[in-house]
């Protein structure tokens, strides 16, 4: 039934989905990225034009470390082992997501892939790739209107909410190896300024 | 385990919004569906990090009831008489913001603000006035996020972690698209 209570019942459907199915995928996931870090790995994003790149980049709770991919050419970026790449996109079935993830495999790089399940292991999947698959629900409309368009996705949110998740579980990780890593502090908080210069600082010393 | 934790906020702030926020995301889509109805447009802005792209009009399973609008105060004077202008942001605190705010309701827009105010003590806004966006429009649908962004604090961590208004003002956005769109199949809109 249209509404938005059906919209909100149908997200808190799939955080408890995520919570039954995916904390552990999640736990271990993060305490592997602990490790490449560790190592000296950096830590890199990239999506489909999803938002997730800006959602996790510069973002105030979010982590300093975390960098944007702004490049296909990992050789040239000098991005291999040890370092880590989160994929998200919206479909699993993603040619150009699955060959960067094939390239970024072959050299070494840790993916986390953040979308949809797909049957089968088709190359061209971004999660026949991944060194770790974080399922999302699958992009689409949770209401379909009258003249067949499907619409008011929940895929996104879940996303959004996935990537934080996965985030906190590596924050928490990183803290049990006795590493905390740098976070960025709201830029409307008094303080923030000098604070987030001094965490700067200190991510590009320390790499976390 | 601080996953679980975060989903456990974000899943009661889901529930909260929908106890708490009901009356007002109905009163927005009210006033949506009667500008749609008129011929009047529905604009929408939120500066966060994740909406602008969740919410863009390609983004697939976009009605397309929302126009957006940019952060620039030139922009505003697209707003009409009639328009309702959805405004997303985390606080509210920024000049800008309570600028176009204010001016698309002098052009005789309803503004809706999506987003969790705080009082100015802990937060003082950067407009000369004093004032928030939530100050300066209509109607206030409140995200229920912290402050600070970050959801997760513990002894050990320098400053709250792992934000939940990207989650939240999306989520509010999409619930406001399904309020719009229910109103007007029930008005016998042929395209809902």
């Amino acid at each position: 039934m249209l509404s938005a209570e059906e919209y909100v019942r149908r997200v808190v459907a799939e955080l408890q989905s995520v919570r039954s199915g995916c904390l552990t995928a999640v736990e271990r996931t993060a305490e592997a990225m602990a490790r490449r870090v560790l190592q000296g790995g950096k830590l890199y994003i990239v999506d489909d034009h999803s938002g997730l790149t800006s959602e996790a980049v510069g973002r105030a709770g979010g982590l300093m470390m975390i960098q944007p991919l702004t490049t296909t050419d990992l050789g040239e970026a000098g991005i291999a082992a040890p370092d880590i790449l989160i994929m998200c996109s919206r479909r699993a079935e993603n040619a150009s997501m699955s060959i960067l993830a094939r390239d970024a495999r072959q050299r070494g790089v840790y993916v986390v892939a953040l979308c949809p399940s797909v049957e089968g292991s088709d190359t061209l999947r971004l999660t026949h790739w991944a060194s770790a698959h974080l399922p999302v629900p699958l992009d689409e409309g949770v209401f379909t209107t009258s003249d067949g368009q499907e619409v008011c996705p929940i895929s996104g949110v879940v996303a959004c909410a996935m990537l934080w998740i996965l985030t906190a579980a590596f924050i928490e990780r990183m803290h049990l190896h006795d590493k905390t890593p740098h976070l960025w502090r709201s830029i409307k908080l008094p303080d923030s300024r000098s604070f987030n210069e001094q965490a700067m600082s200190d991510t590009l010393r320390e790499g976390y | 385990m601080l996953a679980e934790r975060y989903l456990e906020l974000a899943t009661g702030l889901a529930q909260k919004v929908v106890q708490q926020e009901m009356p007002s995301i109905r009163k927005a889509a009210r006033w949506c569906a009667q500008a749609h109805r008129a011929g009047k447009r529905l604009w929408h802005l939120d500066i966060g990090h994740f909406p602008p792209s969740e919410t863009a009009p390609e983004r697939e399973g976009n009605p397309g009831l929302f126009t957006p609008l940019t952060y620039r105060l030139e922009d505003v004077q697209k707003v009409e008489q009639g328009d309702v202008l959805v405004f997303g942001s985390i606080l509210g605190v920024f000049a800008l913001s309570v600028d176009i705010c204010q001016q698309a309701r002098a052009r005789g827009a309803k503004v809706v603000y999506i987003g969790s105010p705080v009082d100015k003590r802990v937060v003082p806004p950067q407009h000369p006035s004093g004032k928030r966006v939530a100050d300066v429009v209509d109607l206030v649908i409140h995200t229920h996020v912290p402050y600070t962004d970050g959801a997760l604090t513990e002894a050990w961590m320098p400053t709250p972690a792992c934000p939940l208004s990207g989650f939240a003002n999306a989520l509010v956005f999409w619930m406001l698209n399904a309020e719009v769109l229910r109103l007007l199949k029930a008005e016998g809109s042929k395209s809902v």
